[in-house]
């Protein structure tokens, strides 16, 4: 296993993580992980490894399935996320899905701006309407969307709603961004913008980004993890995993061969 | 082939035949012998008050038309809110024992018999706590045949909206009752459309008001604590009175029935085409 060796500061860290989804040892001992900060942090591996149980633990959006039972520790900032109220660690991490989900009927305007009010961060109309801007171009959908800001969410195009809902996500200001397959379910210009986005993001934000492409992992991240049927089997700098992986199979994962 | 195939088509055909005959037949009747009384009565007829017995006149059916309205406006305030609960209780813990109890005594009430519930009813609020023959005890003994109606409805309207956004609501850290709007808003083409499935059911339910509404029908109902009296119960006891004309003011308050009933069909039809449940 690859440990990283830089000096940033770790967001998450996760020690002996093992999660059952019903009788299935989904996670199995996942320790020694660290999600340094202001990075993008890409955890990759095949269908059915646990790349997406792993990203579900972290918001603890994973406990909604009532199978789920989860052992170990994922702290936050050092703070043990288990015994923090879930809606809580839910506007520090925020999520997007691999599937766009936005609330269709909703305005594209109050897809945004619906969190902040019923969370009461925002209340002032004024300043509810500046983060809608912001973050609507930070996600460079502002001129696409400006002039229909009222019309239901579900009209726009797939790679518009995705590229909506991280705006929405955004808007919270999340310390970090789950990001499960997000480009899968888009056409292939929308994926480049929002890889584009990602790249982008990192300096506000920790991404966490799971992804089956390898290639993509090698593109956008900074960090690399690699999981094998539940187990973690390595992870580290991308650079370091993709060039000298220390495992056998991380190195046939990445030539394609797994 | 071809012979049975003809075959298969004739028989088909003529089943569905035989079904329309008797809707065909029974709206026919109604809309004829309606049409005839209320050409008679004018309109006149939707406000004035029941005739006397064995008369010329025909008066009207304000009184029992009040009188329904009072008993389904107050069943639908009383089951509307339960079931829109109930409902969004069993879709987002739906794994829950709760849940699965709920919606299984929902499939077991809609199926009850609904004269079971006017008893049931009468005997509760009507004899033991004293309601009497009340418009709150007929319009309780409506909501109780309602909500399983809605609640149905409701919980099929918010499958889809639970399915495609309720995580995306959740991860942006918001409290259950806020998740609960979302869904509720997204499904909301469909609730409608339960809430007046609902509404359409109790309009012309008759058994259960037979316990819980006088037979006098000659009464405005001022409280939802006065007796009162409602259109299905005043033509089942005209039609089989030996007065002409209270059969005739019968037919009347039929082609009524008929037509609001048929109103909130085509409003459900509606809100179907507009979105509702196949969303």
């Amino acid at each position: 296993m690859v440990y990283v060796s830089d000096s940033k500061p770790i967001v998450i860290r996760v020690e002996r993580l093992n999660v059952w989804l019903g009788r299935v040892h989904v996670l199995k001992d996942v320790s020694g992980l660290a999600i340094p900060r202001n990075s993008v942090f890409a955890i990759m591996g095949p269908s059915g490894s646990g790349k997406t149980t792993l990203l579900k633990t972290f918001n603890r959006i994973i406990e909604l399935n009532r199978d789920a039972r989860v052992e170990g520790k994922v702290t936050l900032d050092g703070e043990d996320i288990f015994s923090m109220d879930p809606v809580v660690l839910r506007r520090r991490v925020g999520m997007v899905f691999q599937q766009p989900n936005p609330f269709p009927h909703m305005s594209i305007y109050d897809n945004i701006a619906y969190a902040l009010r019923a969370n009461g961060i925002v209340k002032d109309k004024a300043r509810l309407r500046e983060i809608v801007r912001s973050v609507l171009e930070q996600v460079h959908l502002w001129d696409e969307v400006n002039s229909r800001l009222n019309s239901p969410a579900g009209k726009l195009s797939g790679g518009q709603q995705q590229r909506l809902v991280i705006a929405r996500a955004l808007a919270l200001k999340p310390e970090v961004l789950l990001m499960d397959e997000p480009t899968s379910m888009v056409d292939v210009v929308n994926a480049r913008k929002i890889e584009q986005l990602i790249t982008e993001l990192r300096r506000s934000i920790t991404i966490v980004l799971v992804t089956h492409n390898p290639q993509q992992a090698m593109r956008i991240s900074d960090y690399v993890a690699f999981l094998y049927d539940g187990r973690l089997i390595e992870w580290g700098p991308t650079k370091i995993v993709f060039s000298t992986p220390s495992n056998k199979l991380t190195e046939m994962y990445v030539m394609g061969r797994v | 082939m071809k012979g049975q195939e003809a075959l298969i088509l004739s028989l088909t055909l003529a089943a569905t035949a035989l079904v329309f005959a008797p809707f065909f037949w029974i709206l026919g009747a109604v809309a004829y012998n309606g049409a005839l009384v209320l050409a008679k009565a004018g309109l006149g007829f939707l406000l004035k008050r029941p005739p006397l017995p064995g008369t010329n006149s025909l008066g009207g059916i304000g009184t029992v038309i009040e009188g329904s309205l009072l008993i389904v406006g107050m069943a639908m305030a009383i089951a509307t809110p339960l079931s829109l609960l109930t409902a969004l209780h069993i879709t987002l813990h739906e794994d829950s024992p709760i849940a699965k109890l709920g919606r299984a005594l929902m499939d077991i009430m809609v199926e009850f018999p609904t004269i079971v519930i006017g008893i049931s009813v009468f005997l509760i609020f009507g004899l033991a706590l004293g309601l009497g023959l009340s418009a709150l005890t007929a319009s309780i003994a409506l909501a109780v045949i309602m909500i399983p109606y809605t609640t149905i409805q409701a919980v099929e309207a918010m499958k889809i909206p639970k399915e495609v956004v309720y995580e995306a609501a959740v991860a942006l850290g918001l409290r259950e009752g806020h998740v609960a709007k979302i869904i509720l808003t997204e499904g909301k083409g469909g609730v409608i459309t339960g809430v007046l499935i609902g509404m359409a059911k109790i309009f012309g339910e008759t058994a259960p008001l037979l316990f819980t509404t006088a037979t006098s029908f000659d009464i405005l109902a001022n409280s939802p604590l006065s007796p009162v009296s409602a259109v299905p119960v005043l033509i089942f006891v005209y039609a089989f009175s030996p007065y002409t004309n209270w059969q005739e003011v019968a037919w009347g308050a039929s082609l009524v029935l008929s037509l609001i009933v048929l109103g909130i069909y085509i409003a459900v039809r509606l809100s179907l085409s507009k979105g509702g449940l196949r969303e």
